[in-house]
């Protein structure tokens, strides 16, 4: 039945090679330049070296396409030139329109008539490209589209597809924007009111309509670039304006640059984005008070800062810095004042009546100290950080004579548990705590307070509990567990010995809370955890997982496929091959290894 | 034209390379792909006159990106969502499609003289026997042979859907076939 179903379809196929040749622009080599032909041929523009134009309209009547002329749509395209091509219901052309002097160098001499859309739009924007209105410098174009909602989509991925694929063989990346003309008195008004196209006229009022930021009088003498840059930065969502790619910045000073001056200016010369303590929340280009500039904003030392760059000519327009008062960063003490902040604390003098056993110590790798003493009856622990917080705290009457720190910590130390060093040992943190047991004999259950030494480390990924008896130095485990603290990790990366820690931590944690997720944006402070492929699996390995999965063998497999991609922050290998009649499709986390999605169909 | 010989993906990639850089290729990337374009349009709009356009069409456009076409094992695919664009966009300019009625469309291949009275028959029950989706998945992998997993991506559909469609198609078309 297959063979039947071929042949008979196979034999039913017209033969209409003949026209579609005529269709098809010669080719003798690379599909560079067209060469001019007698008129009943129709060429297409294909680079920016080509010198020859559009020359003639083909009319097709081979096929019965016949000839409804009436306008059924139409397209403008707004660069800086603007024309207007009207187009029948079959898509194609009924007449071309310069709407402005620069429209009317770009159409020159073209007759466009009965082309198709597709090659008016080449022929008009290879026009551009070849008098320098197109450019990496000006990239943008704005596709206006006038027509019945069923037709728009069409006409509008056609006309971006075009643009894109011509910019892109003369090496420019294009930015497309494509809105979906409405008929409006306003926006007519507006366009007459500036002498400026409607579909430009629409484009600002969109914009106006959805931020409070630009009046109308400022973005109507915007270029279409510029207004495409703006475009970029408030991400407006609209069914009917849509913008692929991004429009060009080259015109501008560039964002590393506007940055260095900014630093420069607020007397923070020779620091970088990567530099230590610094961390630049947004940079970006925007129009401001009738002018192009970077808006950075960053933070360094305690300080936020807010300062505005001249795109074009790198001068400070405004800055604003501000520091908080309460930023540990600045706020570093001593050790004899951290010991003075103990006493009072306790209501202890600090006359040197009172000993203190003061011993340094990293608490969640800030440096910190951790002080004892007794005072009136009582025992007192505190940990303190350099920056005059207090990490922990505790007191409590007692009559019996208690172990210091010190002592506590040499009890573990000949105690040797779980064959632990006097390395490890220095990662503890010693805490006095009271320690609760209850034991029930019977109908009665009796309750038992001590006090008592926490000793706590962390060593190859586990954490380690023990307990010291504070009167007697028995030394008790209690457990042991897989511990990873993986924010710790990676500051600890990006900061082994400073004491910043505890600030980016807060920075990290206020940026999660905000939004942020992309791990990378975060930039070098991260240590590289999550940052570019650092961290993760290799494709070679990610391979491997799913094959031994899916019980195949690596030389069974046909057409591996690999292909590292992410998502919302976490990254992961999308995996496809081939195997004895199967088609395997996977994804595998990246970061984990672990397999996150496995079909397996009939090939 | 009697048969399609089997066309391998990989002649096709060549094809397309060639006219990428020379038309004189056009004519063996037009005989290796014009019964799966115009078969799948004849399936979608079951007007030959369009499906003639949609042939056309395509095989112009496909000339126009073969440059940027690449290569991945899967013309057919690539070719067949070129004329799934074209048939959409004639059908949202047309806001519908003309069907032909059997009569008429006996009367079109009527004056084709390649074809027998069998091949006549084959088209006339595929396109009026079967339902939309059928026609398309049986000419899809008859005439153009694609995987019923490329045709599953294609069409939207879960690949079970397309396997059984399939061979409920056959069946339906044996059986009013061999009446005939």
């Amino acid at each position: 039945m297959k063979r039947k179903i071929n042949k008979a379809f196979t034999n039913a196929t017209p033969n209409v090679l003949d026209s579609v040749s005529r269709d098809c622009p010669e080719r003798q080599s690379a599909p560079a330049a067209v060469k001019a032909r007698p008129a009943g041929f129709r060429w297409k523009v294909a680079t920016c070296a080509m010198a020859v134009i559009l020359a003639a309209v083909l009319i097709i009547g081979g096929i019965g396409i016949g000839g409804n002329y009436a306008s059924a749509a139409t397209v403008s395209l707004d660069v800086n030139p603007s024309v207007e091509i009207k187009l029948n219901n079959r898509q194609r052309v009924v007449s071309v329109t310069a709407l402005n002097d620069d429209g009317k160098i770009i159409l020159g001499n073209m007759d466009l008539k009965g082309s198709q859309l597709e090659v008016a739009v080449n022929a008009l924007i290879g026009s551009m490209l070849r008098n320098g209105y197109l450019s990496e410098i000006s990239n943008s174009v704005l596709v206006s589209v006038d027509s019945s909602a069923a037709a728009y989509n069409g006409i509008a991925q056609a006309v971006t597809e075009e643009i894109t694929v011509l910019l892109n063989n003369n090496r420019i990346s294009a930015s497309v924007l494509t809105q979906w003309i409405q008929t409006d008195d306003a926006i007519s008004a507006l366009a007459k009111q500036y002498g400026i196209s409607v579909g430009k006229a629409q484009l600002v009022y969109t914009i106006t309509q959805k931020s409070t930021l630009y009046t109308q009088e400022q973005l109507v003498t915007l270029t279409v670039n510029e207004l495409g840059i703006i475009l970029g930065n408030l991400n407006i969502q609209d069914g009917n304006l849509s913008h692929t790619g991004s429009a060009s910045d080259k015109a501008y000073i560039g964002k590393e640059a506007a940055l260095a001056i900014a630093f420069e200016k607020m007397g923070l010369e020779g620091l970088t984005e990567s530099s230590r303590g610094v961390f630049v929340k947004e940079n970006k280009l925007d129009f401001d008070d009738g002018m192009m500039v970077y808006e950075i904003e960053f933070l360094f030392d305690g300080g936020e800062y807010n300062v505005e760059i001249d795109a074009i000519s790198g001068k400070l327009v405004a800055f604003e810095c501000s520091k908080e008062d309460d930023c540990p960063v600045t706020a570093q003490l001593g050790k004899e004042e951290i010991v003075s902040n103990a006493l009072k604390l306790a209501g202890a003098p600090d006359d040197g009546s009172v000993q203190v056993e003061v011993t340094e110590c990293a608490h969640l790798r800030i440096a910190a100290y951790s002080l004892w003493f007794t005072y009136g009856g009582s025992v007192y622990n505190y940990e303190i950080d350099c920056y005059g917080n207090v990490l922990y705290s505790y007191s409590k009457a007692t009559g019996e004579a208690l172990l210091t720190p010190q002592q506590a910590v040499q009890a573990f130390e000949q105690a040797n548990e779980h064959g632990l060093t006097s390395a490890d040992v220095t990662k503890l943190r010693v805490t006095v705590k009271t320690v609760t047991s209850s034991v029930t004999e019977g109908d009665t259950t009796s309750i038992t307070e001590k006090t008592a030494y926490s000793l706590r480390m962390d060593k190859d990924g586990q954490r380690y509990l023990y307990e010291v008896d504070a009167v007697s130095g028995a030394v008790s485990f209690v457990s042991a567990s897989e511990y990873v603290d993986v924010v710790q990790e990676a500051f600890e990366k990006a900061y082994p010995d400073c004491r910043q820690w505890q600030y980016w931590r807060d920075v990290w944690y206020n940026w999660r809370e905000l939004g942020g997720r992309d791990e990378a944006e975060f930039g070098g402070h991260y240590g590289g955890w999550h940052g570019g492929t650092q961290g993760t699996i290799t494709q070679e390995e990610a391979l491997n997982i799913v094959l031994e999965y899916a019980g195949v063998n690596r030389s069974d497999i046909r057409e591996p496929e690999c292909e590292l991609d992410s998502d919302d922050g976490m990254r992961y290998y999308e995996i496809e091959f081939k195997c004895n009649g199967y088609e395997y499709e996977a994804e595998v986390n990246a970061h984990t290894g672990s397999i996150m999605k496995f079909e397996k169909d009939r090939d | 034209m009697q048969l399609q010989k089997k066309i391998r993906a990989a002649d096709i990639e060549n094809y397309i390379a060639e006219v990428s850089v020379s038309s004189e290729a056009l004519g063996k990337l037009y005989e290796a792909i014009s019964p799966s374009v115009y078969a799948y349009a004849l399936t979608v709009t079951r007007n030959a006159n369009d499906a003639m356009d949609v042939l056309h069409d395509c095989v112009v456009k496909v000339y126009e990106k073969a440059p940027y076409y690449k290569a991945n094992g899967k013309p057919m695919a690539w070719i067949i969502s070129i004329a799934k664009n074209l048939c959409y966009d004639k059908f949202r300019r047309q806001s519908r499609f003309c069907d032909m009625t059997e009569e008429q469309l006996e009367g079109y291949f009527a004056d084709n003289d390649a074809m027998s009275a069998e091949d006549r028959a084959v088209v006339r029950e595929c396109l009026y026997r079967l339902d939309s989706d059928e026609r398309t998945v049986v000419v899809l992998h008859a005439v153009s042979g694609l995987k019923h997993i490329e045709i599953a991506k294609l069409l939207q559909l879960p690949l079970s859907t397309v396997l059984s469609k399939y061979s409920r198609s056959i069946k339906k078309l044996k059986g009013v076939l061999s009446e005939v």
